[in-house]
């Protein structure tokens, strides 16, 4: 009880919150006692509060391995918004002389961000094991395993790199985990006791909707007529970056009084986070955009979150969806396609892995540069630069030759026989995960197909039951579109007649601020 | 526009000796020796570096599109020479009133441009948010040096905040009177303040119709133009120019190359010695040389261009009729070297400056 108050007191302390949310106080007492934790917690549930609340408390430092370098980012600024500022996010974006200032006092932090491509770095390695680490997070832990939605190899080195830091206590975190990547996740940090808190991801609060639709046209047409009397808090997801801009210009241009933007990652930074800002100011109602949006943004009163495109998988649309209604109001997930969709995410996947043609090509030019006798070190960074393949095939074929020992400290290593196995190796296992990842859209598009209740599908293979929903279920079980009245947003202030008036409110001037 | 425009006016001037290449990287303001010479010889100083996130991509495609518009034509034999048609001259002519092509000052704010309208926006910000006791905010700025400015001036102007905040709103008032109303409330619709966060560069194109390019390079214009106003009169703007002042001076010259000023300079060393002691390519001094030239108005031209030979090359210029090395060394002599060129171009450069 003592621990519970003082926890609660510097949570209010630190983070001006009230009260824990669900999970995070179990999870927290579990760390500050030393455990391994693993913890499952739906999106938008504060899992990041569950790590960076001992930070501010534990002696040593926090190291958080975090596959998502914007999000970090992201973080940072909002924590030392809230003027907690022993912070700092390490990515390989950093200039040499910034890196350098911070590596110099790298114990000085409670708080180190850090991507796990950053990790591989020998010098940030060895200066990360000389100071004292309290607690090290693995932010997205399914990226762990090979069966979770976004595999990321780098992550199966985490279990070295933690012995490589004294073993210190370990937190993994994810919002999606089904129970064979639990223990995954367990299993590859070799940490059998670690305390698993596991709570459900449904959300009684969000009533779903899918609609099939004849065509683009047809979809853009329903859209915008919901939207036309519907003005609330919305997302629309995209699975390319120029359909965010079409659409948006479209929309705006029926919907003239709607305050639309676009955002996806081929922006600026600086653009972005104009958007992001303004949303989470009500200064837009609509945003456009790719996956790249949403993570790490914790706007309260999301109410609609519209799938123009649907994801290549049901995990990354519960992520999705997720961002709607965290103040408990009733909210809406609205699914259109058409049947021309059933071929885009499969389009997609193609671009994550190379084809068998590819394969072969990359072994060959391989060992042309083996036999050129090429001196420079071979990283991921130069082999995506030679072979002309993308970052994330990049990301598989290195690990896959690391794996295999035809990279060996940056140096290839060639011997026929030897690579002709693990040829055939990796091209087995290239069929396995495609096939693996066609499995997954399929379970999508018939989740979407689904004429019984699509609450209980959604969230059938994560848990076995949910919570009765709050409001609607979804439309099998009886919605209809017309019923959903939410509160509307209601812009009472004019905007300013003039530039000049708009620079005298912008500059505050006539506002009195004393406050007392 | 204003970028077809910008593009347009920068083939006028190269005249069909480079290609858009060259363009590209004097937009973009790259330090190179050569664009640096082709932005002094071919009198494109305002154009340098004013638009330093153009890619190739977007600006191929505007090569593409004047091509397509009849205004730009291919030189005939090779590709990536293109000449303005009459078209693209009257289409100039007639455009003069919507193109504030002579606001820029490229080479002289390409980069304190950049660090003031930066500072500006996140001063505002933290001003107008510190006023209303919100200290809890985003910046907009997300650039560590300019961050530590506005900290430091904060901490000056704290005491006398709200007098700050109004002096600052008179002075921006007067200086955005300069412009027209649109692009007045479009600098103003970029800024942030208290719950006010600014417009994207894609959002002010939505709503302005234009494209992102062009509000970019407008927005730009219009910072060259208010640092030249609040340099000639900074009595009458003096927190703008507290805003402007001490942002390094730009010294035009690359960072290598003011090494190798300072080795020639003080330490009397030779072209040989210097590339020695530097472990650089004697070549690469040479043109640490010609940047250096560019710069110098005092510079000892007659050390490594004798008098005779200086003549012969301006006359080689002058039958010529051209300033493109290879022409003019074909009409020399053999021992001439396309260091001494360079060198004479550059000089021939600042002479006309002065």
């Amino acid at each position: 009880m003592k621990q519970q108050n003082f926890l609660k007191a510097n949570l209010k302390k630190h983070f001006n919150y009230s009260y824990f949310r669900t999970g995070q106080k179990e999870i927290i007492l579990d760390i500050m006692k030393g455990k391994d934790v693993l913890g499952v917690l739906p999106t938008g549930s504060g899992k990041s509060l569950c790590y960076q609340l001992p930070a501010k408390l534990l002696n040593g430092t926090t190291i958080v391995v975090s596959p998502l370098i914007s999000l970090m980012i992201d973080q940072v600024k909002q924590l030392k918004a809230m003027q907690f500022k022993e912070v700092v996010a390490l990515n390989s974006f950093m200039e040499y002389e910034e890196r350098e200032q911070v590596f110099n006092k790298l114990n000085s932090y409670k708080l180190i961000y850090v991507s796990p491509e950053l990790l591989q770095n020998n010098e940030l390695l060895t200066r990360l094991s000389q100071i004292e680490v309290s607690l090290f997070v693995i932010d997205e832990a399914h990226c762990i395993s090979q069966w979770g939605h976004e595999f990321r190899p780098n992550y199966l080195k985490l279990h070295s790199i933690a012995n490589a830091l004294n073993e210190p206590p370990i937190l993994a975190l994810s919002a999606t985990a089904t129970e064979n990547v639990q223990s995954d996740i367990i299993g590859a940090l070799n940490r059998p006791n670690m305390i698993k808190h596991i709570y459900p991801m449904d959300r009684e609060n969000i009533t779903f909707c899918v609609r099939e639709v004849s065509n683009e046209k047809d979809k853009q047409k329903r859209i915008i007529h919901f939207l036309s009397n519907h003005r609330v808090p919305t997302l629309i997801y995209f699975s390319s970056r120029q359909s965010t801009e079409i659409v948006a210009k479209e929309i705006a241009r029926k919907l003239p009084q709607l305050r639309i933007a676009f955002y996806h990652g081929g922006m600026d930074q600086s653009e972005r986070i104009s958007i992001q800002q303004q949303f989470m100011n009500d200064q837009l109602d609509l945003i456009c955009c790719t996956n790249a949006f949403g993570m790490g943004i914790n706007k309260k009163n999301i109410r609609l979150v519209i799938h123009y495109h649907f994801p290549s998988q049901i995990e990354s649309y519960i992520q999705e969806i997720g961002r709607a209604g965290r103040d408990g109001n009733a909210s809406l997930s609205l699914l259109l396609f058409s049947k021309k969709d059933y071929y885009i995410p499969a389009n997609l996947i193609q671009k994550e892995l190379p084809t068998e043609a590819e394969l072969r090509e990359v072994f060959t030019q391989l060992a042309e540069i083996y036999k050129d006798g090429y001196q420079y070190p071979i990283t991921e960074q130069h082999l995506e630069h030679v072979l002309q393949i993308n970052e994330i095939q990049t990301r598989f074929l290195y690990f896959q030759f690391e794996k295999h020992g035809m990279i060996k400290n940056n140096t290839i290593i060639y011997e026929k026989g030897h690579w002709i196995q693990a040829y055939h190796k990796i091209n087995q296992l290239r069929i396995k995960r495609l096939s693996f990842k066609e499995k997954k859209i399929s379970e999508m598009i018939q989740w979407m197909q689904k004429d019984d209740c699509l609450r209980k599908h959604l969230y059938k293979s994560f848990q076995d039951t949910y919570t009765e929903p709050a409001f609607a279920c979804c439309s099998n079980c009886g919605f209809k579109l017309s019923e959903w009245k939410p509160e509307q947003t209601i812009v009472s202030k004019k905007p300013p007649a003039s530039w000049e008036e708009k620079l005298k409110e912008l500059f505050l001037i006539g506002v009195d601020n004393e406050t007392d | 526009m204003l970028f077809s425009g910008i593009v347009l006016k920068c083939c006028l001037h190269i005249n069909d000796e480079r290609s858009t290449a060259a363009i590209f990287h004097l937009l973009k303001g790259k330090r190179s020796i050569q664009t640096v010479q082709d932005t002094h010889i071919y009198h494109l100083d305002h154009l340098y570096g004013i638009h330093q996130q153009l890619t190739k991509q977007t600006f191929d495609r505007k090569i593409k599109e004047l091509h397509h518009q009849d205004l730009l034509i291919p030189k005939s034999s090779t590709k990536n020479i293109y000449k303005p048609t009459d078209k693209a001259k009257k289409w100039i002519e007639n455009n003069k009133g919507n193109l504030p092509m002579n606001r820029f000052q490229g080479l002289k704010y390409y980069e304190s441009g950049k660090i003031f309208y930066q500072r500006l926006l996140l001063l505002i910000q933290t001003l107008t948010n510190s006023k209303m006791h919100h200290l809890h905010f985003i910046p907009v700025i997300d650039n560590r040096s300019v961050e530590n400015w506005v900290r430091e001036a904060y901490k000056q102007i704290k005491p006398n905040e709200n007098k700050v905040l109004s002096k600052l709103h008179e002075e921006l008032h007067s200086l955005l009177v300069h412009f027209s109303d649109k692009e007045a409330s479009l600098f103003v619709n970029k800024l942030t303040g208290f719950k006010t966060y600014g417009m994207s560069i894609q959002q002010l194109a939505m709503m302005y119709k234009m494209d992102a390019i062009d509000i970019q390079l407008l927005l730009t214009s219009m910072i060259h133009y208010i640092l030249n106003v609040i340099t000639k009169e900074h009595a009458r703007y003096p927190w703008m120019a507290f805003i402007a002042n001490h942002i390094k001076d730009n010294h035009f010259m690359t960072k290598s190359a003011q090494k190798t000023y300072h080795l020639l300079n003080k330490e009397k060393f030779s072209i040989e010695q210097i590339a020695k002691r530097r472990r650089l390519k004697e070549n690469t001094i040479c043109d640490h040389i010609v940047e250096i030239a560019l710069n110098d108005n005092h510079f000892p031209i007659e050390y490594y261009v004798e008098k005779n030979t200086f003549e012969e090359i301006l006359n080689a210029i002058k039958q010529t009729n051209s300033l493109k090395l290879k022409h003019i060394k074909e009409k020399v002599n053999d021992d001439i070297s396309y260091f001494q060129i360079r060198l004479t171009l550059a000089q021939i450069k600042t002479r006309l400056n002065r």
